[in-house]
């Protein structure tokens, strides 16, 4: 609907979008850079020439890159584990927050205490990696779902949500005949695509850069995600703060400094070609509006 | 009391919970008996229930290391500007993408915004010493410029810490906003329509309107982060510190680098990783106990 | 209501420390060995050894663990690789120890934390092992007596299997000799001429810096800032080195000799674009032949004209001496104290120290990877190399690697008819003459510090950092931050520390040990 703006809202519209995009160029640069780096030539870089803009522009980089097959399979391993891994934390986490969110199920006091006991307090590395083993899951990719399958912030984000939507449609539903099931598959779900598509987001981009889990869990290489390639050769470069405990090996195998940034180029583009799909649940209005309706 | 209608709701709740039981009780409650290294001398032979127990005396250990005063007080200090400086950033950029009106705009921006969450602190942290750089970096020499002086930025206590919150803020504020906007989403749109036909102008539309839907968020996230406290994030002090400032860049999460881990001194660390756990929680009850006066508590 | 939650609160209560319990008796159980035979009719387990994985093996060739060579390697001893991760190998370790998993060889490079394996009592001595079931490895103790003192714990027992790797600089002092000639000066031969020439260049306008403060620091080689040395035959703390190198670095910073910003450069990243942009003058450089190489090819197009010279570290009032280098012996590998089949680890360490083996995994297999030219052993196809043996390094932390050392074989890969191949040639060479000598030795009193027992190393790591953050500061203090100010400071740190327990146990393990640890004039000499 159309209506009459003030002059004081055209202002602040414009003053916003100023902003904004001064702030979005600012997110841009490093990316920006990182490409540059990724199309320049070894030597520019080592000489500190590059900026915004490639020098002695080469393919070469990502030529390396992809001639390490072991980058396709990486991804691959990346997209599996991503996909399966935000399924089972979203079906999980909605299986926790619904009926926390439910101001009549017992003991919910204690239950969201008890929940939000365990992200202040951990066992620590030796305790999960021995449960993990006793579970037989050394080396699988259980090892990486199973122990992470509720991330507690989010899933109180999520009872938030659920706890914000109207009585009035969940006794509506009752009226209707539907149980507690109902309530939640046929209301709550289709109000709260905006925090799933959220939660999906984090626990996928978590799932995707994930390199730590996968270097003490799993020790096949070929079972190893991208992010765990891209970490290699980061690390592979910070060789100088170790200079006790070196080999001739580790002067061999340093990653310069194109291929690496080639690297997070990689990791990074898929996420960016996800975002803009789920960007949509993001939308304001569109749902409430057509549950109204 | 078992024919009750809330027994009947309950029935389907606890079987929808009943996984998520099993599932906290196996790979939360379980491996938190392997908090008892903090209070025994661990080695890998006696295992987790075989070493000898010593009680409190790695935590005596740690407060009678005369760093240790330092080194807490510097964690709780840049944790609690980067709290108190940071928190309204990611919302505040959440209310000023969802008043821009062309989607393309908004997608464009949404997009761009949320880049820097994705470069770790290796390369953020070179980029921002390279900015600041006394000697060549861009920041002094439009300063020389502008005075024909250069400021050591990265090399005094009060600039330093404005660089370290300000790069924490821009790397985080476009992921932070994302849950602020999926908030914002699902306001009904025609509160802003009858807002405005009442004379309202959009700042105030997002003052009376847009803030008080999305409040309940904004208390959840502010409690969890007020649990977290503790944890000033290892990579982005490590990769921003240098030589001058570390009387006040030296936290509890660099110290355990050095010292704690690869001392092999698991006991050690897991003490200190006690105590953080403690403080959160009592600051998470702090918060909570607060925000329930708003009506917006946990439980 | 009240009942209910309490009785649910009950249960649930009750069921977490059973499944606890449970959790617990099933690691505990794991955390036991895994069931031995002592059957010798039944064929034997292989044995397990830790590989460092890098990422870097080709897929079509396998993985670290399994590809052609871990096969060929079990046609003679049974053997299954545990890939570890590079960069975090310690916690990986830990975690496999922990849970009872650990490889019965455990070769990490890191050498602290072998030491802390030591103490923490979980190394299998390997003396007798050597004695009874080796050969080869035997032979290389005789020939290097080196490798069973560095070996020996301080219970006297040998633990560590090591290598020998042969002189390998790493450390250079390079100058710009077109700077020199153009400023019309001579090579420096103490550090006040070198600060004379710095300066001269400085104010001739030939040069942006005098040299590099971050990166690899030659001027505390020069001036023996080790932290440790020798006074009146006994091991002390220094302090006087300390303050001079502290001085001379803070008069090249006032004076705007070097680059203001050193502190951050944390990977000495910023120091060498400025070299390889020909801004240095005089430039301390840690890495590789093929880095030094790499280097110098990149600021020659930078800078057409500019001529690199390798020269001796300036002499300072504490002696001439000369960068760092590779240890020419590197203990490798330990034996876990669980290892179910000792006899076969021998087996396997003896395989991989002999000669023959060192060469194949170097050069690849004879008629497939390479074939003999006049003597010289030549590549058939670079491809193939690559990807089937350019990763080998790893596999090569045993024994006597010494007969392929990295570095001549580098220096004698140039091609003779490049002329800059040959500018390299030199540079390499007459670091090789100048640093591996007896005359200007290693500033530090031995390349082999003593493992720390726990209390002293949990000094040590908390003042270390703080001491240096002083030393720093004082070099970008002004006028404001003296030497002799700093110098109190420090000693007051150092006392509240606990310093004194480091220098009481240096004191006496100095002199408990001074006729049989292998010390830096110990290193030279060695006939690789």
């Amino acid at each position: 609907m159309m209506m009459r703006e003030s002059l004081g809202d055209k202002t602040f519209g414009v003053v916003n979008n100023i902003l904004l995009i001064l702030f979005s160029l600012s997110c841009l640069l490093p990316m920006v850079h990182l490409i540059a780096l990724s199309f320049s030539s070894q030597s520019a870089i080592v000489s500190g020439q590059v900026g915004l803009w490639p020098v002695g522009s080469t393919m070469q980089a990502y030529e390396k890159l992809f001639e390490n097959s072991r980058i396709l399979t990486a991804f691959k391993n990346s997209v599996i584990i991503t996909i399966v891994g935000v399924a089972l934390n979203l079906l999980f986490t909605i299986l926790c927050s619904f009926p926390l969110s439910r101001s009549y199920m017992y003991g919910r006091r204690f239950f969201t205490l008890a929940i939000v006991f365990t992200m202040l307090f951990s066992g620590g590395l030796i305790p999960g990696y021995l449960l993990v083993k006793s579970l037989g899951l050394v080396n699988t990719y259980g090892a990486i779902w199973l122990p992470g399958l509720v991330s507690v912030y989010n899933m109180l984000v999520m009872r938030t949500f659920f706890m914000g939507i109207p009585e009035e449609l969940v006794e509506s539903a009752r009226m209707d005949g539907g149980g507690e099931w109902t309530v939640l598959f046929r209301i709550f779900l289709p109000l709260s695509l905006p925090v799933i598509a959220a939660l999906g987001l984090f626990y996928g981009v978590g799932h995707w850069n994930a390199f730590f889990n996968m270097l003490i869990f799993i020790h096949s290489p070929d079972k190893h995600n991208l992010a765990v390639m891209v970490q290699q050769m980061i690390m592979s470069q910070s060789i100088m703060q170790e200079i006790g405990n070196l080999s001739p090996e580790d002067f061999k195998t340093i990653t310069p400094e194109s291929i690496k940034s080639a690297g997070i180029i990689v990791m990074v583009v898929p996420m960016l070609l996800v975002y803009p799909f789920l960007q949509k649940y993001f939308i304001k209005g569109m749902l409430i509006g057509a549950v109204k309706g | 009391m078992f024919k009750s209608r809330r027994f009947q709701y309950n029935i389907p709740l606890f079987i929808m919970f009943a996984p998520i039981i099993a599932y906290f009780l196996i790979f939360k409650f379980a491996p938190m008996g392997g908090l008892v290294i903090a209070f025994k001398n661990y080695n890998f032979t006696d295992g987790i229930w075989g070493s000898s127990w010593v009680g409190l005396d790695h935590f005596r250990t740690l407060f009678t290391n005369p760093n240790m005063l330092n080194i807490l007080r510097n964690t709780l200090v840049l944790s609690f500007l980067q709290l108190v400086l940071g928190f309204p950033f990611p919302i505040l950029l959440a209310l000023m993408i969802n008043e821009i009106r062309r989607s393309w705009f908004k997608k464009t921006v949404q997009t761009a915004v949320f880049f820097p969450h994705f470069l770790n602190w290796v390369i953020v942290g070179g980029i921002v010493i390279t900015i600041f750089a006394q000697e060549t970096g861009i920041i002094n020499n439009i300063m020389r410029w502008l005075t024909g002086d250069s400021y050591p930025f990265l090399y005094n206590t009060g600039s330093w810490l404005a660089i370290f919150i300000g790069s924490g803020i821009w790397k985080s504020a476009g992921w932070g906003a994302i849950i602020y906007l999926a908030a914002l989403a699902g306001v009904d749109q025609s509160l802003y329509e009858a807002a405005g036909l009442d004379g309202a102008n959009r700042l105030r539309q997002i003052w009376h309107i847009s803030l008080p839907s999305i409040r309940p968020v904004i208390f959840i996230i502010l409690i969890l982060s007020i649990g977290s406290i503790m944890e000033v994030g290892f990579d982005q002090v490590y990769m921003l510190q240098n030589s001058a400032v570390s009387q006040i860049a030296d936290v509890i999460s660099t110290w355990n680098y050095r010292v704690g881990i690869t001392g092999g001194r698991f006991s050690l660390a897991a003490a200190l990783g006690f105590f953080e756990s403690i403080i959160g929680l009592i600051l998470v009850l702090t918060a909570n106990s607060i925000a329930r006066r708003f009506n917006n508590g946990l439980w | 209501m009240k009942t209910m939650r309490k009785s649910v609160s009950f249960m649930l209560a009750s069921l977490v420390v059973l499944v606890t319990i449970l959790a617990a008796c099933s690691s505990g159980n794991n955390e036991g060995t895994t069931g031995g035979d002592s059957d010798p009719n039944v064929k034997k387990d292989p044995i397990t050894v830790s590989m460092y994985d890098r990422g870097n093996v080709p897929p079509e060739v396998g993985t670290v663990d399994n590809n052609l060579w871990t096969q060929w390697i079990n046609e003679t001893v049974p053997v299954e690789y545990v890939p570890v991760p590079r960069w975090e190998s310690v916690q990986r370790f830990n975690t496999l120890l922990a849970a009872g998993d650990a490889p019965d060889l455990i070769l990490e490079y890191d050498n602290a934390y072998r030491n802390q394996l030591y103490l923490q009592k979980q190394l299998m001595p390997i003396e007798e092992l050597i004695e009874q079931h080796s050969v080869e490895y035997k032979a290389l103790l005789e020939e290097f007596p080196l490798l069973r003192q560095l070996g020996t714990k301080s219970d006297g027992q040998l633990y560590e299997f090591g290598r020998l790797l042969g002189y390998i600089p790493g450390g250079y002092l390079f100058i710009r000799e077109d700077l020199l000639e153009a400023a019309g000066l001579e090579v420096p031969q103490t550090v006040e001429e070198a600060y004379e020439a710095m300066k001269k260049v400085k104010a001739d306008q030939l040069a942006t810096f005098g040299t590099n403060m971050s990166g690899y620091n030659w001027m505390d080689v020069a001036f023996q800032n080790t932290t440790w040395v020798l006074e009146d035959g006994d091991m002390v703390k220094d302090w006087e080195r300390v303050a001079a190198a502290t001085q001379y670095k803070k008069r090249l910073f006032d004076e705007g000799l070097i680059d203001r910003d050193f502190m951050t450069d944390k990977n000495g990243e910023k120091a060498l674009q400025d070299f390889v942009q020909g801004n240095t003058f005089m430039f301390g450089f840690a890495g590789n032949a093929l880095l030094v190489y790499n280097n110098y090819e990149t600021l020659r197009s930078n800078v057409p004209d500019a001529k690199l010279a390798v020269i001796p570290l300036p002499r300072s009032e504490f002696g001439q001496f000369s960068p760092y280098f590779n240890d020419p012996v590197q203990m490798t590998g330990v034996v876990n104290i669980k290892a179910q089949d000792p006899e076969s680890v021998m087996r396997y360490v003896d395989l991989m120290s002999s000669e023959s083996m060192a060469h194949t995994l170097k050069y690849g297999q004879e008629g497939v990877h390479y074939e003999m030219v006049d003597g010289v052993e030549q590549t058939l196809d670079q491809d193939k190399y690559e990807k089937e043996v350019s990763w080998l390094g790893d596999y090569r932390m045993l024994g006597g690697q010494h007969i392929i050392n990295e570095f001549t074989k580098y220096v004698e890969d140039l091609d003779p008819s490049d002329p800059f191949d040959q500018e390299v040639r030199t540079l390499l060479e007459t670091a090789f003459n100048l640093y591996i000598d007896k005359e200007r030795p290693l500033p530090e009193v031995t390349k082999y510090m003593p493992g720390l027992p726990d209390d002293i190393q949990f000094v040590v790591s908390n003042v270390n950092e703080p001491m240096s953050d002083l030393w720093s500061r004082a070099i970008v203090g002004g006028s404001s931050v003296t030497v002799d100010k700093t110098l109190e400071e420090a000693k007051t740190l150092w006392s509240r520390s606990d310093g004194e327990q480091v220098e009481q146990f240096y004191l006496e393990w100095y002199r408990e040990n001074k006729d049989t640890w292998v010390f830096t004039e110990d290193l030279y000499d060695m006939n690789f």
